[in-house]
């Protein structure tokens, strides 16, 4: 291992290192664009490229931090559940009753019916909440926006399984949002203080005569300092710092007598520390940047970052007090984030898959679409895994999540009924789930005919419901027409460029000439039947319209389209 | 190879090293049903594996409890188990009343409880710690590969079969990562495969063959990718034909780890001669109201495995099937002011199946001479981890464990 004070000053004098070959000087060219737009947002449409292009990168940069006023589904989330200050009669009557063992039974079984409908239309907020979140990522009208606010979302996570409450999932995710580029010493503190934060990590149970440390530890190990730059000691001291912080009605409120107000040693810092006190002795240690700049740096380039660059980006961290745009403008302008081994190198993961898919095509696919496919590859929004959030990277692929990727692609272009894919996945619905949703099927019959833009499904966010009911407005014939391609060879070539964000090896390319080809129709005579093949008015160009989706659905399952 | 006839498995190999030869036995379908549900004898001294993994940190005090001793009791004012709340095993212990399965296996002889299971300075993050327990290291991932993926490089060699091991469930654990070995992975058997696209998407993993690229190409992201297209191709077919051939001798209960069991059984029994299943019950981190949902875990683990033993007892690969239950630490003694228990360190592991020589092993750990309020460990897990594998597979425990740990005679 080089020491990282000669490396730096290597890196300064030769502009290429043998280990991370950098170009010495940036050409913003649309390859270049599009890297920025895969990374920096969710993909771009052909024309947007071309104009980042036009504009440079420098103008390119500033247009992503330019603020945007976005319409919210409505200006604050309602609250449903009883936990937020919801009433519901029928339970209410249940409590005067003396509960389930005392009242009557259609007592007991109203209230059961109100809690299910309460649940579900709580459940029902946040899906039209993430509904418009994929909305809004797929519109590219506030890319970075949106990006960070997926960072931080699996970064300062939550999870409605244990929050249960979409009033309180949705706030946090719009103070995530708000804060998203600004500065991570307000999301440390506000995060902190988030009430869907505090259930989650169960600060809300953090008393003085009995601390609960898994806030105190998160917020170390994943927060600000990492593993093995604290002791338990430093853990359990945090803890009673944080005692008091609490949730009540869905918002934060410091009980002052759960807290302790004694002294506390925390990273050698003694005093009577309250949780805010806590915070700013972690934000002044050297490995909190270093954790903050390492994760970022990570998520964007899909790699580690090499030692001396990390410390020189954590440096400037710091500097800038913890402002996060200065670092972001840096990255996007920074040689080695557009160097061949970060362009093309991330695995995409479902969600950069999902609408990058669509944004390429310009599709705007069902809202089930989104929420089930998502939740199918393993990225269900407001449902991480675990307190870490998403891995991420080659964490995301499985011999499955490979296979229902390509399936998503097939339903998004036409050629996969998409009561094919989730017909057995019906399954996934856990019991309380199913149940509820169960109850609310009678809007099934409502649907349309064939909806296109903007249609819900339901409570039943399955795939199922947009079995037979998806086509998609797609001219794939029309798109290549305009294109001027018009020999095998340039179609394939068109439709991988529009479709991927790597280039084709000459291998897999004449593997996809090849199977372009033995698939393409072809007019005139069967030799059989002596028939005309496609004797409808339209049949030929039909015929050839869905050999394009065909050969779309197979480009988007190839292992080239998950890397972006 | 493992088996003396095999017309589907140990294509792997063959695969790798030419292939067009390979994308062609890709496309091919299976045989007849009767191939289907074919049982090869497996090879003297060869058994099955089956990994649980408790996650969230099982609180092992509630899953066999101490009732006899008056430090647990003292600790845990509202938390602890008297004695006419378990099933009793002796007078200091017993398992939590829940654990159906866990109780028929102690009656039969064929459940180890191996207490006070742990390590060297012990890690407190769930993250942290299930690592060293999946690499069997205490660097953690630093280590590289996962100890599963170690033992079936040490296996299996260079026969890559992605069925050989095999999660069910989301997330795959880092156990089963190796640098040559991929096991397969779904949640679902039905809906594991490419709908409409199965033809080409065979061929697509051979469309550029890793060795034919420039040196500079080895190790990139797209390699990695496009073996696990070769492996999730061939794994699929025979997946789905041996789920749709299996015949369960009992009804499994609707719970994922029910499910999850219920396809391990269809692999352990079916063409796929997998050989090690990987499955995991979640939701074990309970910092509050730890009694009511612990027991319930403890119901989803005891039906699912009830079912399980009943389903595989008396079959030839049922009887060479082990299944080790671990989680990434144990709870605090003491219990928090939310009637749970925070992270903590030492716990039980669990060793089932008919070839186990039933009974307790290791040593309770003290509730008096604690580490900062924890049980302090008596057993390195890695002893049990090779005492099990050791005892299912032929290979050298040095190899997968980079060391010899002593024997703890689990297994006859």
């Amino acid at each position: 291992m080089l020491n990282p004070a000669l490396a730096l000053a290597l890196l300064v004098t030769t502009p290429v290192l043998a280990q991370e070959p950098a170009p010495a000087e940036l050409t913003f060219d649309l390859r270049a664009a599009e890297h920025l737009f895969n990374r920096a947002g969710f993909g771009a449409r052909a024309l947007d490229l071309e104009l980042a292009v036009a504009q440079g990168l420098e103008a390119t940069i500033d247009g992503l931090f330019l603020p945007v006023e976005q319409r919210l589904p409505r200006e604050r989330p309602e609250r449903l559940t009883r936990k937020d200050g919801a009433k519901s009669d029928a339970l209410e009557a249940l409590r005067l009753a003396g509960g389930k063992d005392e009242a009557p039974q259609d007592m007991v079984d109203a209230a059961d019916s109100a809690g299910r409908k309460m649940r579900r239309e709580d459940r029902r907020q946040l899906e039209d909440y993430t509904i418009w979140w994929f909305d809004t990522m797929a519109s590219g009208a506030d890319p970075l926006r949106d990006r960070m606010t997926l960072f931080w979302h699996g970064y300062f996570t939550s999870s409605m399984d244990d929050v249960k409450s979409s009033y309180q999932m949705i706030e946090q995710n719009q103070f995530l949002r708000a804060e998203a580029l600004g500065s991570f010493r307000d999301l440390l503190h506000g995060a902190a203080k988030d009430p869907a934060m505090l259930e989650y990590l169960d600060n809300d149970e953090n008393k003085k005569q009995e601390p609960n440390e898994n806030f105190a530890r998160e917020v170390m190990e994943l927060f600000t300092l990492g593993e093995g730059n604290y002791t338990e000691d430093d853990i359990k001291e945090a803890a009673r710092a944080f005692t008091g912080w609490r949730s009540r009605k869905g918002a934060f409120d410091n009980r002052a007598a759960a807290h302790d107000t004694g002294k506390k040693t925390v990273l050698g810092v003694t005093g009577k520390h309250d949780g805010d006190d806590v915070l700013e002795i972690l934000l002044d240690q050297e490995a909190c940047a270093l954790h903050v700049a390492g994760k970022l740096l990570s998520y964007f380039e899909g790699r580690s970052p090499a030692p001396e660059r990390l410390a020189s980006y954590a440096a400037d961290l710091r500097a800038s007090d913890y402002e996060l745009e200065p670092l972001l403008r840096r990255l996007f302008a920074d040689p080695e984030f557009y160097g061949d081994r970060v362009v093309g190198q991330r695995v995409a993961g479902p969600i950069d898959y999902l609408v990058g898919m669509s944004v390429r095509l310009d599709l705007t696919p069902p809202q089930a679409w989104y929420l089930s496919g998502s939740r199918l590859l393993g990225q269900r929004l407001f449902h991480p895994p675990t307190v870490k959030g998403w891995d991420g990277g080659m964490a995301w692929i499985t011999t499955a999540s490979l296979m229902q990727r390509g399936n998503l692609a097939g339903i998004l272009v036409g050629t996969v009924d998409a009561g094919e894919v989730l017909s057995d996945q019906d399954e996934m619905f856990s019991g309380e789930e199913m149940m509820d949703d169960m109850e609310a099927m009678g809007s099934m019959d409502e649907l349309p005919a064939r909806p296109t833009k903007g249609v819900k499904f339901g409570a039943l966010s399955g795939l199922k419901a947009m079995s037979g009911k998806w086509e998609p407005d797609l001219d794939l014939r029309g798109l290549l027409r305009r294109s001027g391609a018009t020999t095998s060879e340039e179609r394939v070539d068109f439709l991988a460029d529009l479709l991927l964000a790597v280039e084709l090896s000459p291998k897999t390319r004449a593997f996809l000439l090849q199977e372009f080809e033995a698939s393409r129709p072809t007019q005139g005579r069967d030799e059989a039947t002596g028939r005309a093949r496609f004797r409808e008015r339209g049949g030929f160009q039909r015929a050839q319209e869905d050999h394009l989706r065909g050969f779309a659905h197979l480009v988007l399952s190839l292992p080239e389209a998950q890397l972006n | 190879m493992q088996t003396p006839f095999d017309p589907i498995l140990g294509r792997r190999s063959l695969l790798r090293g030419f292939g067009t030869l390979g994308a062609l036995a890709v496309g091919t379908r299976l045989g007849s049903a009767a191939a289907l549900t074919f049982s090869a004898p497996l090879p003297q001294g060869s058994g099955n594996l089956v990994l649980l993994e408790l996650a969230g940190g099982n609180d092992g005090l509630s899953t066999v409890a101490p009732f006899a001793d008056d430090a647990y009791q003292k600790a845990r004012p509202k938390l602890a188990f008297g004695k006419d709340e378990v099933v009793v095993l002796d007078d200091y212990r017993g398992l939590n009343a829940k654990a159906t399965g866990l109780h028929e296996a102690w009656e039969a002889g064929e459940l180890a409880i191996v207490e006070g299971c742990g390590y060297p300075e012990p890690n407190r993050s769930h993250f942290k710690s299930m690592e060293i327990w999946h690499t069997a290291d205490l660097r953690g991932r630093d280590a590289g590969q996962g100890w599963v993926g170690r033992l079936a490089e040490a296996v299996w060699k260079e026969e890559l079969d992605p069925n050989r091991m095999v999660h069910v469930g989301s997330d795959k654990p880092f156990s089963l990562n190796s640098d040559v070995h991929n096991a397969a992975s779904f949640v679902l058997p039905a809906g594991y495969r490419w709908i409409d696209n199965e033809g080409p998407m065979g061929k697509v993993a051979h469309a550029d063959e890793p060795a034919d690229q420039g040196e500079e190409e080895a190790g990139s992201t797209l390699d990695a990718l496009r073996r696990a297209y070769g492996d999730a191709a061939e794994s699929s077919t025979e997946v789905r034909a041996a789920v749709a051939a299996y015949r369960p001798r009992v009804e499994y209960p609707q719970t994922d780890l029910g499910r999850a069991l219920l396809t391990s059984a269809a692999l352990l029994q079916g063409a796929t001669q997998s050989r090690i299943l990987s499955v995991r019950l979640g939701g074990f981190d309970h910092h509050n109201d730890l009694r009511r949902r612990h027991d319930l875990c403890m119901a989803e683990l005891g039906g699912a495995l009830s079912a399980f033993r009943r389903d595989l007892a008396g079959t030839e690969r049922g009887d060479a099937t082990t299944l080790l239950a671990f989680s990434e630490f144990g709870r605090r003694l003491a219990e928090n002011g939310s009637r749970g228990a925070d992270h903590g360190v030492a716990g039980p592991m669990f060793v089932m199946g008919p070839r186990v020589r039933g009974g307790l092993y290791g040593e309770h750990p003290s509730l008096t001479d604690l580490d900062k309020g924890d049980l302090k460990h008596t057993t390195d897990f890695r002893r049990v981890y090779a005492d099990v594998a050791g005892s299912l597979f032929d290979v050298k425990t040095k190899d997968y464990l980079g060391k010899g740990y002593k024997k703890l005679g689990l297994l006859r």
